[in-house]
């Protein structure tokens, strides 16, 4: 049989080890308290013997240590039950993200995709419509919004939270399909250089997810496997976590847009 | 959440193989007609085929309109992964006695960028890398450090006129040796940050040490005993991956970390 570099000869025994349910658990278990194998087998509903064959492949892999009678998650373990969670994030939406693109996301987003595990998976272009405004009439104190296209309906509740004086940053996709006689463009009075001081735009050659982002919520659309970004199904969270990971995303993207001044004149 | 679990097995058991990850590896770079994979491979068709049938299975290989193998945007996303499990168990006995404490989840979620930075584990070489990365630095130096020796100023005293710039974050609980605000004030450190040249933060704890230069960055966790800082062991590398993660760590700190203001830290 073919040998694997070097590198990876070790590494599938790890997966190996993790692709067990049980195990898993277990792992999960004991990250939170100090477990004895009965507490183990109680909760997980297995006989004892059981659970004692997947303790000796976790301690045989360092994942878990014995402290007399209980056992605990090793550092190690808890460092690699954390890199568990994007896996599983991409096994739960396995079938969204077989006709949603992902890819061209830089490297480090996809390594943290995990962090967008709790949020919800909204489908249905009237309930996303209605969630959007409802997220921006919530801001507080930032609107960061990134468009390939802008949603109208949105273009109301952003220009009441700009007289507010509340900050808010748009980026576009060069060339896209916001010619300054759009609603969207008119009713905020992006054309031109003029913009109120707490109103900034600025635009990239090519988007990928588009995304509404305020200081309580945010959501996330992927593009469809055609690139074309998808408006009738978008993650939607006020997790801390999947917040964060927006907030990163969009500044990665703002430094790297310019400044611009007109909207293309026609489609 | 049995459910979230019980689905994850299919990924790690396609990953749980070393001839699929092979295979996965070799799709990512390009698709290809599984006869050009099993050349590629050194392998033959027959000896692939259960193994790909499994990955198709999965959901990570699909077969073209034109009979090419290739990955879906799953097991790209899978692949980015790996590296972050390989270094973790490249390093186990290393992370078994130490502690990631104070490195926020999304650069743990990012620890395979570490994958090309050497592990110094003999404290003699530690001490003289850690000394000429800062004797070496041009243009900046930026550093969140539990411990500022007197020393470092005697050294970076000679970097103000070349134009070099500091950033140093310490923690509140910091101890200094005697005459460090003396030696400060002599080395010109005291006048340099009147100037804007060093900037200093303190937060209220810090349990690693990292310092990002222009050419180099070094990182150092503390033991999972003691909670110190094991000066004896580091990670340093030149390499652009490893010095980004090690920049992002500093400007976590730095930018994310509140920040303490008025502290005098205390001669010993």
């Amino acid at each position: 049989m073919q040998q694997a570099d070097s590198d990876y000869t070790k590494i599938d025994e790890l997966f190996g080890i993790l692709s067990n349910v049980t195990r898993l658990e277990i792992l999960k278990i004991c990250s939170k308290q100090h477990c004895s194998v009965q507490e183990l087998a109680c909760s997980l509903k297995l006989p004892q013997y059981v659970i004692n064959k997947h303790l000796s492949l976790l301690t045989d892999e360092s994942l878990i240590e014995k402290n007399s009678r209980t056992y605990y998650l090793s550092s190690y373990g808890s460092l690699i039950l954390k890199k568990c969670s994007p896996i599983s994030f991409l096994n739960n939406n396995q079938k969204f993200f077989e006709d949603h693109d992902f890819c061209e996301i830089p490297n480090q987003f996809i390594q943290r995709i995990g962090e967008l595990s709790q949020a919800q998976l909204i489908k249905g272009a009237h309930i996303m419509y209605s969630h959007w405004t409802g997220i921006c009439s919530e801001a507080k104190k930032y609107i960061y919004c990134i468009f390939s296209y802008p949603p109208i309906l949105v273009s109301e509740p952003i220009k009441q939270k700009v007289s507010e004086g509340i900050e808010v940053k748009l980026l576009f996709a060069k060339g896209s399909k916001n010619p300054e006689s759009t609603e969207f463009v008119r009713n905020l009075r992006l054309h031109g250089n003029n913009l109120q001081h707490n109103l900034e735009k600025r635009r990239l050659d090519k988007v990928l997810p588009n995304m509404i982002l305020t200081d309580k919520e945010s959501a996330l659309m992927f593009p469809d496997g055609k690139g074309a970004t998808d408006f009738h199904s978008n993650f939607v969270s006020s997790n801390q976590e999947f917040c964060r990971w927006c907030l990163d995303f969009f500044n990665y993207e703002w430094e790297n847009g310019e400044p611009f001044s007109r909207f293309k004149t026609s489609l | 959440m049995v459910s979230q679990d019980a689905s994850s097995i299919d990924i790690f058991s396609a990953l749980s193989n070393s001839v699929r990850i092979e295979i996965l590896r070799n799709l990512n770079d390009s698709s290809m007609l599984s006869s050009k994979l099993a050349k590629k491979m050194n392998t033959t068709v027959q000896a692939n085929q259960k193994h790909i049938t499994k990955l198709t299975d999965c959901g990570m290989v699909t077969k073209g309109s034109d009979g090419r193998l290739e990955l879906t945007p799953i097991a790209k996303a899978s692949l980015t992964q790996i590296s972050s499990f390989t270094f973790f168990a490249k390093f186990k006995d290393y992370f078994l006695d130490h502690t990631l404490e104070g490195v926020p989840d999304k650069l743990i979620q990012r620890i395979g960028e570490l994958s090309n930075a050497n592990l110094i584990e003999d404290p003699m070489v530690a001490w003289e890398q850690a000394k000429a990365m800062v004797a070496n630095c041009k243009e900046f130096l930026y550093g969140c450090s539990a411990m500022v020796p007197l020393e470092f100023y005697g050294v970076v005293k000679n970097k103000f006129k070349p134009g070099v710039k500091f950033k140093i974050l310490s923690p509140k609980k910091m101890m200094v040796a005697k005459g460090f605000y003396e030696e400060r004030k002599k080395t010109g450190w005291d006048d340099q940050l009147k100037k804007g040249n060093v900037e200093e933060k303190v937060v209220a704890n810090l349990p690693l040490t990292v310092v990002v230069t222009k050419n180099n960055a070094e990182v150092l966790f503390a033991h999972k005993k003691t909670g110190q800082i094991d000066g004896n062991m580091l990670f340093l590398s030149s390499d652009p991956k490893f010095m980004q993660w090690c920049k992002d760590l500093f400007y976590y700190y730095w930018n994310e970390v509140p920040e303490i203001k008025g502290v005098s830290f205390k001669e010993v």
